[in-house]
């Protein structure tokens, strides 16, 4: 049997919060963490763009809300967070997105995941730092690892997002997939699987990573990884959901930690 | 035949009795949304007032947001044939922006979550919500 150290290193399970009528909860956030840890991660302590990081080392707690953000952090990694919240004490959303330091430009990891007892919906990607047209190399190099995945799970993906700023910052392996369709146990497992298969090859990627000799190519990723961290702080729509439900100044510290 | 007001205000006096959501809904005040069903009468609106939920008839003047949609909608919602977060796919704005819909809406979600609870539990309350369903050729 699978030890899962989500509890002992991060200090919340997906069952810390009871989510009434949700049949079958997997331990998603465990499994993500099961992969997330071996890339030698540590907390991410102190001020980070303005935001003291140390205030979501508490679980997060409102009346109609209640769940964890956690942020870490490792040579290679700027900042990576796992997010878990039982909304209403029925519906589950988890998330995990990782950016990479300055000296690298491998792409950011998506995760997101909503359910509830009825259906639900997700999305993941590997978000490229750089045009693909320009810099077909980088598809070369860091997406189409995905390729296999992807065509393994066409049948269950899209639409896409209805965010158009969103779609812009996707990369052509961007999968969003209902959890309706089909609704077996053995479809919504199937589900499951496919951001851990996204997140264990942007794990392999990391761990294979090399810093950006080119120093101009260096600002154009770190200029669109500004922009796309602005863009999810400010545009996701769950920004509205956090700051109802925590309040603005722990809302934006969520925010901030999950963009 | 129940109309979509019938079901709502059945709704609120369920949830408005239920300990967990009352006890979610405690610090919510003020949040006034009003519904126009393309195939229902009358629109209705639904406000938070203290930490209980009023349903009335009409489109209340000071609501931030008002929105257009077809009863099935909300009934796929409740009978949870479709998820909630979706509903806004199948929902036009006409009173606010969606920034302000995401705001004020979000005080819904124990009146959501709860009328799904009712659905399953409630026999009378589901058999409104089966029958407007039907009604609606869902």
């Amino acid at each position: 049997m699978t030890q899962f150290n989500l509890e002992k290193e991060a200090g919340f399970r997906c069952d810390t919060w009871p989510a009434k009528n949700v049949p079958n909860i997997r331990p998603f956030p465990e499994e993500c963490w099961e992969i997330l840890r071996t890339l030698n991660l540590k907390p991410l302590h102190g001020m980070y763009q303005g935001y003291n990081m140390d205030l979501l080392l508490e679980n997060l707690e409102s009346p109609m809300a209640k769940g964890a953000v956690r942020v870490f952090e490792s040579d290679k990694i700027e900042k990576v967070c796992i997010w878990w919240q039982v909304l209403s004490g029925r519906s589950l959303s988890g998330a995990v997105i990782g950016f990479p330091r300055d000296d690298y430009d491998f792409p950011v990891m998506l995760i997101d995941w909503d359910e509830g007892r009825g259906p639900g919906h997700g999305m993941v990607d590997h978000m490229p730092l750089c045009d693909l047209v320009l810099n077909e190399d980088y598809r070369l190099k860091y997406l189409d690892k995905l390729d296999n995945t992807f065509r393994e799970y066409y049948d269950i993906i899209g639409p896409p997002s209805l965010h158009v700023w969103f779609r812009t910052l996707t990369g052509p392996y961007y999968s969003f997939f209902r959890t309706q369709a089909g609704g077996t146990p053995e479809y919504r497992e199937r589900i499951l699987n496919l951001p851990l298969r996204y997140l264990k090859l942007w794990s392999e990627t990391v761990k294979e990573a090399k810093p950006i000799e080119d120093p101009k190519h260096r600002e154009y990723c770190i200029k669109r990884k500004r922009v796309l961290q602005d863009w999810l702080f400010e545009r996701d729509p769950v920004t509205s959901v956090m700051l109802r439900c925590y309040g603005k100044e722990l809302g934006s510290l969520v925010m901030k930690g999950l963009s | 035949m129940p109309s979509m007001i019938d079901i709502m205000k059945q709704g609120a006096e369920l949830v408005n009795n239920d300990e967990e959501f009352k006890a979610q809904m405690v610090e919510l005040d003020g949040d006034i949304i009003f519904w126009r069903f393309e195939d229902d009468q009358p629109a209705v609106t639904s406000r938070l007032d203290k930490g209980v939920i009023v349903v009335e008839e009409g489109e209340h003047p000071g609501s931030q947001v008002g929105m257009k949609l077809k009863a099935k909608v909300l009934l796929d919602v409740i009978d949870n044939s479709l998820e909630a977060k979706m509903m806004y796919t199948y929902t036009e704005l006409v009173k606010g922006d969606m920034e302000l819909a995401r705001h004020h809406v979000f005080a819904l979600v124990p009146y959501i979550f709860g009328m799904q609870d009712y659905y399953d539990s409630h026999e009378e309350f589901q058999k409104m919500v089966i029958a407007r369903k039907k009604e609606c050729g869902g």
